[in-house]
C-alpha cells in the first residue's frame, strides 16, 4: 500500500515538475499578449515591463517599431541598440535602423548603418539605397569602392554608368577601361554604349591600332551585327582614325558583304565620298545578292554623292529573278541625268513603277511625248503622300510640266486643286512671272562615271 | 517657317496693342518639342525648372515649336526658355524667330536656354543662328569637338556648381560653346586641344549644358548639379518687384489640409476573433478631424463609397460617417468623383468595350476567378461583386458598375457631394484622383460645375530627397485652364502606397522644415487619407501633424481657399507706378506680395493703399493685401525697421494673424475688419507706440460685442490679441483709439 502512495505521489511530483518546466517563458507570454493589443496599449505594457527587468531581443524589437510608430524615435533608437548588444546585428534590424536615421533626419547614421546592413547581407536593393547615399553625403570614393565590390554585371544599368562615370572623375583609367572591357563582352544596349567608350578611351590614349583590332575582333566574332559595325566605323571617324576605320570597313565587308551598306554609309556621312565609293564597289563585287535594302542604300549613296556608277554597275548585273530595284534607285538618274538616262532601263519603266513613283512616269512619258499619261502622272505625283515631292522633285515636276504648256492639261494643271503648296506656287509664278526661290539650281550631269 | 515668325523675326513690334506698358514682364515662354514629347507635362521644363520660376514669381506658358514658334501670347514676355535634348524640327525657324524676339510691348525678352540650343549645324553657320546665339552672350565652334578622358576642368564657379551633386564631365562629341564678352562662363572645360564652355550667364541670357543641371539618379530621385535659383536670378536679374505668392497669408505661412477617400470602407485589423473593428473613415473621424475643429480640411469622397448598389452595405455607414463629417464647420466638402478614377487619359475618348476587353484581358484565370467568387461568397454582402473588379485586375478605375460617364464623375459627383453638405453655399472643391493628369474635358466640367480643382504636383525635401528637382509648380495650364497642384505630397507618396515603412510619413515634418527656410517654398499642406487611420503608424503621423499645424505659427484656410490663391497667382498683373510703387491688378484671391532681399526696405504704409500689413521672415519681406481693394498699391522705402513697415499714425496695420482679413476699413479713428479663422485668433498689429486701443469682436450680427479688452502698445507700437473666433463664421472686429483722424 505503501508503494502504491509513494508511487502515486512521484508520479503526481513529475508530473508538476514536467508543468512548470513546460511553462512558456514569461517573455514570450508576454509577446504574446502584446500581439492581442492596441499599439498604445502595448507600447504601455512594454514600459512597464521594462521598468520591471530588462526584455529579450524580440521584445525590444518590437518595443522599437512599436515606438517608432508612435513617433518616438529617440526612445526606438535606444531600444534598437539594445537589440543589436544581444545579437551581431540582423541585416533586417540595421535596415530599419537605417530608415529611422533618415526619419530623425541623420545622414551620417543612415549611411553607417545601411552599410553595415549591406555589408551583413549584400543585395540590390540595400546596394541602391547605400549608393544613393553616399553621393547624397558627397562621398564619392566610398560610392565608387560600393559598385566596385561586385561584378559589373551585378550592377544595375544605370550603376554601370555610375561606376564609369566616378573612375573617370577619380582619375583611374585602368579601372575605368577594365570595366568597359566586361562591359562591351555583352550584347545588350550596355555594350553597345562601352564598345564606343572603349574605343573613344583607346584612341584618347594614342591606341588607334587597339581600338582597331577591337573593332575588327567584334565583327568578325559577329558579323552581322549591324549597330557595333556602325558605331565603330563611325566613332574611329570621328576621332581621326580614318585609316584604322578603313581596315576594319574592308575586313567586315569580307566578313559578310550583306551589311557592306553600313560601312559605305559611315565614310560618306562623314564627308569621305572618295573612300565610301572605294568601299561600295567592294561591296558590290562581294554581296551578289541584292535585296530592297541594298539597293535603297545605293540610291541614297547615289543621292549624296552624285555618282550613278555603282547603281549602274548594280543594274547591269540584274537577272530577272532578283528582287527588282525600287523606283528611288530611277529617280536618282532622273534627278542627276535627266529622262534619257532612264532609256537604257526601258524593261524596269513599267506601269507598277511609275505607279509607286508618278514623277518617273511623268518624266517617261513626256520622253515619249505621250501627253495623256504625263498629264496623268503629275497629277499623281503632286497629290502622293508617299513620297512626298522634294524641292529638287518640284523643279523637275515643272520642267515636265512646260511640255504641257499652251494644251488643255496644263491649263487643268493651273486651275488646280493640287495637294502640294509648293507646285501650286511654282505653276502661279510661271503665269504671273518670275520669283526668287531658293531651290537649288536644276542639277548639272555627274562626274565621275 | 511661318510668316508670322518672318514678321516677328524682323525686329518689327508686334501690331497687337500692349496690354499696359508699365507692366512688369512675368510670362516666361517655355518652349517644347512635341515630336519628343507628347506633352508639356513631361518636359524638363515643367518638371525641373517651373517651380524655382514660380518661387521666382514668374508663371509659364508653354507653346510646341514641331511646327516653328507660333503667335506670341498677349501679355509682356519676361523671358523664353528652352530645354532641349536636340535640334528641334524647324531649327531655322527657331532660331529666326528667337533671334530678334519682341514682345507686345517691344520688351526683349531674356533667353534662357538649358540643354541643347535646338539648331542642327546648318543653321548655326547661318546669319540668323549667329544671331540667335549672340542673344545667348556665346558663340558657336563650326565643327564638333571631342570630350574625352582626359578633359579637365579649367575654370568653375563653386558658388553656383554641385548644388546636390558634384559635377562630372561627360564624355563624347559635342558643339563647342564659347562665352562672347561680355557674357560670362561658370564652367569651362579644357579637352586638351580645346576649351568649351557649359554654364554661360549675362543679363538676359544663359545658357547651361544638360550636364549642368538635372541627374536623374533611379536609387533615390533627380539632383541638380547647379543651383537653380541662382542660374535664373543672374540671368533674369533680381530686380525688386513684388513676387505674388502663394504660400503667405495674413503675414503667417498657410496651412490647409485634403484628406482622400481611399481606405474609406477598408475596416480596421481585428486584434480578437469576432471583433467588429471600425471602419477606417469612422476612426478618422473620430480621431483626426473631430478632435480638431481648429484646423480646416477638406474631404474629399467617393460617391460610389456611399452607395450600397455599388459598394455594398458598409456604404451606408460609410455615407453616415461623410454626413457627420460634412456637419462639422472646420470640414469643407469635397469629392473625388464617383468611380475613383486611377487613370485619367482612358477616359479621355471612353470606349465602354475597351475598358471592358481591358479588364477581362487582365482577368484572372478560370481558376483564380473560382476563388473569387468563393471570396465574394465568404464576405458576404460586405463587398458588392459587381464593385470588385475594376480594382482588383488593375483597370482604370476602382468601380466599374457603369459605363463612365463625365457629368457623373465630375458634375455629377460635386452635386452630390453638396448634397450632403448641410447649407454649405459653396461648391465643393474637386480632388484629382489616380494618375491625377486630368483630360481637357474634365477640367472644363469641374469649372463649368463652379468648382475649384485640386491634385497631383506636390513634393517632397527630406534628407533622403533632399533636392529642389522634387518639388512640383504651382499648377499645370491646359486649354481649359489651370490645373492646381497639390502644395506637398501626402502619405501614400511616402509610404508608396502603404506598402512599405508606414511610419515614413513622419517625414513630413523634415519637408516642411526644409520648405520654410531659408526660403519659403511652399505653404503647409497636410494631405492624408481615410487609408492612414487603419494602420497605427500613419495615423500616429497623422496625428503628430495635426499636432504641429495646431501649434505652429500658420494661417488655417480651407484648401479652395488655397487653389484660388494660386489662380490669383496666374492672373495677376503688376504694373509699376514709380521706381518703388507699384499697383496690383486682376490677383484675384492672391493676398500677399513679397520682396527678396529686403532688410534695408520697408512698405510706406502713408504712401500705400489697400495694405494691410507686411512682416519680415528671414530676409524677405511679405506684403498683406486688403481683399477688398481690387487694385491696392504697394510703396516702399528705405528703411531697416524691424517690424517692415512704417505704420501711418495710429491706425492699426497687421504684422500676423491666424485668420484671414476678409474686409478692412479706417474710419475716424476706427478700424472695422472682418476676420475668418478657425480656433484662437493670435493677432498682432503694429501701430502707434505707447498707445490705447479698444478692441472688440462682435457677434454674429455685427453689432453686439462678443469681446472686448483695452490694450495698449508696446514702445514699438507693437500689440497682440487672441480673438475666440467661432470656428470659419467671419467675425466682425474692430480697434477704437485715439487717432486725432488719422
Amino acid at each position: 500500500m505503501q508503494r502504491y502512495v509513494l508511487a502515486i505521489s512521484a508520479i503526481c511530483l513529475l508530473a508538476v515538475g514536467v508543468v512548470v518546466l513546460l511553462q512558456p517563458d514569461p517573455m514570450v507570454r508576454l509577446e504574446a499578449e502584446l500581439a492581442s493589443l492596441e499599439p498604445r496599449d502595448a507600447l504601455d505594457r512594454l514600459a512597464a515591463a521594462e521598468k520591471a527587468g530588462p526584455l529579450s531581443r524580440n521584445l525590444y524589437l518590437m518595443h522599437a517599431r512599436l515606438d517608432v510608430a508612435h513617433g518616438n524615435f529617440e526612445a526606438a533608437h535606444r531600444e534598437y541598440l539594445r537589440v543589436l548588444v544581444d545579437a551581431s546585428g540582423h541585416a533586417k534590424t540595421l535596415d530599419e535602423m537605417a530608415e529611422l536615421a533618415a526619419l530623425r533626419g541623420d545622414l551620417t547614421a543612415a549611411v553607417r548603418l545601411r552599410k553595415r546592413g549591406y555589408f551583413q547581407a549584400p543585395d540590390m536593393v540595400r546596394r541602391q539605397d547605400l549608393g544613393y547615399l553616399l553621393r547624397l553625403s558627397g562621398n564619392s570614393r566610398a560610392e565608387m569602392e560600393l559598385l566596385q565590390d561586385v561584378s559589373p554585371r551585378q550592377l544595375t544599368p544605370f550603376e554601370q554608368q555610375r561606376l564609369s562615370e566616378l573612375l573617370l572623375a577619380s582619375g583611374d583609367i585602368a579601372a575605368y577601361r577594365d570595366v568597359l572591357v566586361f562591359l562591351s563582352n555583352g550584347t545588350d544596349e550596355t555594350a553597345l554604349t562601352a564598345r564606343r567608350q572603349l574605343l573613344q578611351l583607346d584612341i584618347e590614349t594614342g591606341q588607334p591600332d587597339q581600338a582597331m583590332a577591337r573593332a575588327s575582333d567584334w565583327n568578325t566574332a559577329a558579323p552581322a551585327d549591324r549597330d557595333t559595325l556602325d558605331q565603330s566605323l563611325r566613332t574611329l571617324i570621328g576621332r581621326g582614325a580614318t585609316t584604322e576605320a578603313l581596315t576594319v570597313a574592308e575586313r567586315s565587308i569580307v566578313n559578310d558583304p550583306e551589311i557592306g551598306d553600313v560601312s559605305v554609309d559611315a565614310f560618306l556621312a562623314a564627308g569621305y565620298g572618295g573612300i565610301g565609293r572605294h568601299l561600295q564597289t567592294l561591296w558590290l563585287d562581294a554581296d551578289p545578292n541584292f535585296d530592297l535594302a541594298d539597293w535603297l542604300a545605293l540610291a541614297l549613296n547615289a543621292e549624296r554623292s552624285g555618282d550613278m556608277a555603282a547603281l549602274r554597275r548594280a543594274l547591269a548585273r540584274h537577272t530577272t529573278g532578283d528582287a527588282p530595284p525600287p523606283p528611288a534607285v530611277f529617280l536618282q538618274m532622273l534627278r542627276y541625268q535627266g529622262a534619257r538616262a532612264l532609256l537604257p532601263y526601258r524593261a524596269f519603266m513599267t506601269p507598277d513603277l511609275f505607279s509607286q513613283m508618278p514623277l518617273l512616269g511623268a518624266a517617261w512619258c513626256n520622253l515619249h511625248r505621250d501627253m495623256p499619261q504625263t498629264f496623268a502622272y503629275l497629277r499623281d505625283a503632286v497629290n502622293a503622300t508617299d513620297p512626298l515631292l522634294t524641292e529638287w522633285d518640284r523643279q523637275i515636276w515643272m520642267l515636265v510640266a512646260q511640255d504641257l504648256r499652251g494644251t488643255p492639261y496644263y491649263r487643268d494643271l493651273l486651275s488646280g486643286p493640287l495637294a502640294d503648296s509648293g507646285i501650286t506656287t511654282l505653276l502661279r509664278a510661271s503665269v504671273l512671272g518670275l520669283v526668287p526661290t531658293s531651290f537649288p539650281a536644276a542639277a548639272p550631269a555627274a562626274t565621275g562615271d | 517657317m511661318s510668316c508670322a515668325v518672318v514678321a516677328c523675326a524682323a525686329g518689327a513690334r508686334d501690331a497687337r496693342a500692349c496690354r499696359d506698358a508699365l507692366e512688369v514682364p512675368r510670362t516666361i515662354l517655355a518652349l517644347y518639342d512635341g515630336t519628343q514629347l507628347a506633352s508639356s507635362r513631361i518636359s524638363p521644363i515643367h518638371r525641373y525648372a517651373e517651380m524655382p520660376l514660380n518661387d521666382l514669381g514668374y508663371r509659364l506658358v508653354y507653346q510646341d515649336v514641331a511646327h516653328g514658334l507660333g503667335t506670341m501670347p498677349d501679355v509682356p514676355i519676361a523671358a523664353t526658355l528652352s530645354w532641349f535634348e536636340g535640334p528641334v524640327p524647324d531649327p531655322a525657324g527657331l532660331a529666326a524667330g528667337l533671334a530678334d524676339l519682341r514682345d507686345t510691348c517691344g520688351h526683349v525678352p531674356a533667353m534662357l536656354t538649358l540643354g541643347d540650343i535646338g539648331l542642327d549645324d546648318a543653321t548655326i553657320a547661318t546669319a540668323a543662328g549667329a544671331a540667335y546665339l549672340g542673344r545667348l552672350g556665346v558663340v558657336a565652334g563650326s565643327d564638333q569637338i571631342s570630350v574625352g578622358t582626359s578633359a579637365i576642368v579649367q575654370k568653375v564657379d563653386d558658388r553656383l556648381i554641385g548644388y546636390d551633386t558634384m559635377f562630372d564631365i561627360r564624355t563624347g562629341i559635342q558643339t563647342r560653346i564659347m562665352a562672347r564678352d561680355p557674357a560670362a562662363s561658370y564652367l569651362t572645360l579644357d579637352t586638351g586641344s580645346d576649351t568649351i564652355d557649359l554654364l554661360v550667364i549675362s543679363p538676359g541670357a544663359l545658357y547651361a549644358d544638360s550636364s549642368v543641371l538635372v541627374r536623374e539618379d533611379p536609387r533615390g530621385g533627380p539632383l541638380w548639379v547647379s543651383d537653380p535659383f541662382a542660374l535664373f536670378e543672374l540671368a533674369l536679374g533680381s530686380s525688386q518687384w513684388p513676387v505674388p505668392d502663394v504660400t503667405t497669408l495674413s503675414g503667417r505661412r498657410i496651412y490647409f489640409a485634403t484628406v482622400d477617400s481611399d481606405g474609406w470602407l477598408l475596416r480596421l485589423p481585428a486584434r480578437q476573433f469576432g471583433d467588429q473593428p471600425p471602419f477606417a473613415s469612422e476612426v478618422l473621424d473620430s480621431d483626426l478631424i473631430s478632435p480638431f475643429p481648429d484646423l480646416p480640411v477638406s474631404v474629399a469622397l467617393i460617391q460610389s463609397d456611399l452607395d450600397a448598389n455599388v459598394a455594398g452595405i458598409a456604404a451606408d455607414r460609410g455615407r453616415a460617417v461623410a454626413s457627420h463629417l460634412f456637419g462639422q464647420p472646420q470640414v469643407q466638402p469635397a469629392t473625388s468623383g464617383a468611380s475613383m478614377i486611377y487613370n485619367w487619359s482612358f477616359f479621355a475618348d471612353y470606349n465602354a468595350q475597351s475598358e471592358q476587353a481591358l479588364l477581362l484581358g487582365g482577368a484572372t484565370t478560370s481558376v483564380d476567378s473560382g476563388m473569387l467568387v468563393n471570396a465574394i461568397r465568404s464576405l458576404g454582402d460586405q463587398v458588392s461583386p459587381r464593385s470588385l473588379l475594376g480594382g482588383g485586375v488593375g483597370g482604370p478605375r476602382k468601380y466599374v458598375n457603369t459605363a463612365f460617364d463625365l457629368w457623373t464623375e465630375t458634375a455629377g459627383a460635386i452635386a452630390a457631394s453638396a448634397a450632403i453638405a448641410p447649407g454649405d453655399t459653396a461648391p465643393p472643391l474637386y480632388r484629382w484622383s489616380g494618375d491625377a493628369m486630368p483630360f481637357a474635358a474634365a477640367l472644363s466640367s469641374v469649372s463649368a460645375a463652379g468648382s475649384e480643382n485640386l491634385g497631383g504636383g506636390g513634393g517632397r525635401l527630406t534628407m533622403v530627397r533632399p533636392s529642389l528637382a522634387n518639388l512640383m509648380p504651382l499648377g499645370f495650364r491646359t486649354d481649359a485652364g489651370l490645373q492646381v497642384y497639390d502644395a506637398l505630397d501626402g502619405d501614400a507618396d511616402y509610404t508608396q502606397g502603404w506598402t512599405s515603412n508606414t511610419a515614413a510619413f513622419y517625414a513630413l515634418q523634415q519637408t516642411l522644415d526644409r520648405t520654410e527656410a531659408p526660403r519659403r517654398l511652399k505653404p503647409f499642406q497636410l494631405s492624408f487619407a481615410a487609408r492612414s487611420a487603419v494602420d497605427f503608424a500613419s495615423r500616429s503621423a497623422v496625428r503628430a501633424h495635426l499636432a504641429y499645424a495646431r501649434s505652429a505659427e500658420v494661417t488655417p484656410v480651407t484648401a479652395a481657399r488655397y487653389a484660388r490663391a494660386v489662380i490669383g497667382y496666374d492672373a495677376v498683373q503688376i504694373i509699376a507706378e514709380g521706381p518703388l510703387t507699384w499697383r496690383i491688378q486682376d490677383r484675384g484671391d492672391l493676398q500677399t506680395v513679397r520682396f527678396d532681399d529686403a532688410v534695408a526696405w520697408s512698405v510706406d504704409l502713408s504712401r500705400s493703399n489697400g495694405v494691410l500689413g507686411a512682416r519680415r521672415t528671414g530676409t524677405s519681406l511679405y506684403v498683406a493685401l486688403a481683399p477688398d481693394n481690387a487694385q491696392p498699391r504697394v510703396t516702399l522705402l528705405q528703411s531697416n525697421a524691424a517690424a517692415g513697415l512704417v505704420p501711418q499714425g495710429s491706425t492699426p496695420a497687421l504684422v500676423h494673424a491666424r485668420a484671414e482679413i476678409l474686409q478692412s476699413a479706417r474710419d475716424n479713428c476706427i478700424s472695422r475688419m472682418v476676420l475668418r479663422g478657425f480656433g484662437p485668433g493670435n493677432t498682432e498689429w503694429l501701430g502707434a507706440p505707447d498707445h490705447a486701443y479698444d478692441v472688440e469682436m462682435m457677434e454674429s450680427d455685427g453689432l453686439t460685442p462678443a469681446f472686448w479688452q483695452t490694450l495698449t502698445s508696446d514702445a514699438e507700437g507693437r500689440f497682440s490679441v487672441e480673438f475666440p473666433l467661432p470656428g470659419s463664421a467671419p467675425t466682425a472686429i474692430r480697434f477704437t483709439d485715439a487717432c486725432n483722424g488719422s
